[in-house]
């Protein structure tokens, strides 16, 4: 792990590096260019002991001026089952079992539709220089979401409805990407018959490096670029409970139910090919805790593509 | 009669020339950038002008060079709009204007194509073929460019772009302030 991170900065250290914000796993403050549509295919996998879970996202971005954007993603995995399992079994303060999901046959993790995604990124301050600029901007993000969530740690990915937002600053200083995003995540409740998972609020936030590796002079636009990125996503939440015909209802001792908060060191080499096609690959390790909902290693496959409208 | 033919002839022959006197290319340096798909939307934004001809890019310096197709006409600010709409800015414009013997002072309005273009800081001359004009506006350099040269002149208009009291006109209208 300390071998992965002082390679990486010694690598950029020791070439002739570049500073690049284009990173995989946030958002910069810059937005999509105006009158543009951006097309993200999103891929995350792990593996679990009995199958390997996959996500898939599609991401569509539209730059309506040179400050705002707004997005539209729909996803879809094999994370969830069809109802709330049947051994999600919890007592009401009346000491009554209470069984969500009365379906006796086993359910599996069929591959469903997820969510849609919608959001909007403002850029409210842009300072240019030469070979330097300090942005901020705002982001917000509202989430309708198909399928039941049974753990604590929410996202707006495609487990959780509900709404998000926060701030983003990026740095961009001689050979320095630096990016740090702080944002908030208000879950809704899920619903199934009379009970309801009420999560708790979530806290995000993220510190971003970025490198140009390759080429070491910029001669023309079919030249493949290699991106080196360094990033560090924080995420801490609240407990969830549920309620039974609005009754409380008394949760068993279940990490999944608990607060937590966790940080993962994500490495991601970046490729863009005719400055356009952009190839994210990158990995998610743990730092300081783990996420409950994904085995690690996580692994991620972005590709992107702007068409120029 | 012949005489005043030849004065109508010769004066049609001269708003002729006056009017064949344009802007050739533009050297642009856009700051912010930091990668060759950004540089790639500005290219694309650019492209999409009515006038413009072609762009060379200087991908390591992040200038562009864009050549005008003749006899259109240019709209500086529609290239500053692109550039800042692919998400960057303007650091330096630099035009070549092929100029027909125009006498300039200091301060000095100069129409041309629907738009003033007011000399800043410049000495008295006559310019005759390609001259090289840098744009000192807001957002057409860098801010501190445009602070240095708002303290050159005593013209109001430097400061809002558009005809203000000092410009003895009575239409609001846009004014490139440039110099050589």
């Amino acid at each position: 792990m300390k071998l992965i991170v002082v390679t990486f900065f010694a690598l950029c250290i020791a070439q002739n590096t570049k500073a690049q914000e284009l990173y995989p796993n946030s958002e910069p403050a810059s937005i999509n260019p105006k009158n543009t549509l951006g097309i993200r295919l999103m891929n995350e996998a792990y593996v679990t002991k009995d199958i390997t879970r996959s996500w898939h996202g599609a991401m569509f971005m539209y730059g309506v001026n040179s400050k705002f954007m707004i997005s539209a993603m729909f996803t879809t995995s094999n994370h969830h089952y069809k109802f709330l399992p049947a051994n999600f079994i919890q007592k009401d303060t009346n000491n009554v079992e209470y069984v969500p999901n009365n379906n006796t046959t086993t359910q599996k993790y069929n591959y469903a539709f997820e969510a849609i995604n919608l959001g909007f990124r403002y850029r409210f301050l842009n300072k240019d220089g030469d070979h330097k600029h300090f942005r901020m901007a705002l982001y917000g993000n509202g989430v309708y979401a198909f399928q039941p969530h049974d753990e604590a740690e929410t996202t707006l990915m495609g487990d959780n409805k509900g709404i998000g937002g926060g701030i983003i600053s990026t740095a961009l200083i001689n050979k320095l990407a630096i990016s740090f995003t702080g944002g908030i995540i208000k879950p809704f409740a899920y619903t199934q018959n009379q009970m309801a998972i009420n999560y708790g609020n979530a806290y995000n936030y993220s510190l971003s490096f970025g490198y140009l590796i390759y080429p070491f002079k910029y001669k023309n636009f079919n030249q493949t670029n290699i991106n080196l990125y360094a990033e560090f996503l924080g995420k801490s939440y609240d407990a969830m409970s549920i309620t039974n015909n609005r009754k409380d209802v008394v949760l068993q001792n279940n990490k999944a139910y608990d607060n937590g908060n966790y940080i993962e060191f994500r490495p991601a080499i970046q490729f863009i090919v005719k400055s356009n096609l952009r190839i994210d690959c990158s990995t998610s390790l743990p730092i300081l805790n783990k996420s409950y909902i994904r085995n690690y290693p996580l692994y991620l496959l972005n590709i992107q593509y702007y068409i120029f409208l | 009669m012949k005489n005043l033919k030849s004065i109508v002839l010769l004066l049609a022959l001269i708003i002729k020339v006056e009017a064949f006197a344009n802007f050739i290319n533009a050297k642009v340096k856009v700051t912010g950038i930091t990668c060759s798909m950004c540089s790639n939307s500005v290219n694309k934004a650019l492209s999409s002008l009515t006038f413009v001809d072609k762009i060379e890019v200087d991908l390591e310096k992040a200038i562009f060079t864009i050549s005008f197709k003749p006899n259109q006409t240019v709209n500086i600010d529609e290239i500053k709009n692109k550039i800042e709409g692919a998400g960057f800015s303007v650091g330096e414009l630099i035009a070549d204007f092929k100029f027909e013997n125009v006498s300039i002072t200091n301060d000095f309005h100069y129409q041309f194509q629907n738009s003033t273009y007011h000399f800043v800081n410049v000495k008295n001359q006559k310019l005759n073929d390609i001259v090289a004009v840098k744009f000192v506006d807001k957002g057409l350099t860098s801010t501190k460019e445009f602070k240095k040269y708002t303290t050159l002149t005593t013209f109001k208009c430097i400061k809002t772009g558009t005809t203000e009291a000092c410009c003895n006109s009575n239409t609001k209208q846009r004014i490139y302030h440039i110099t050589i």
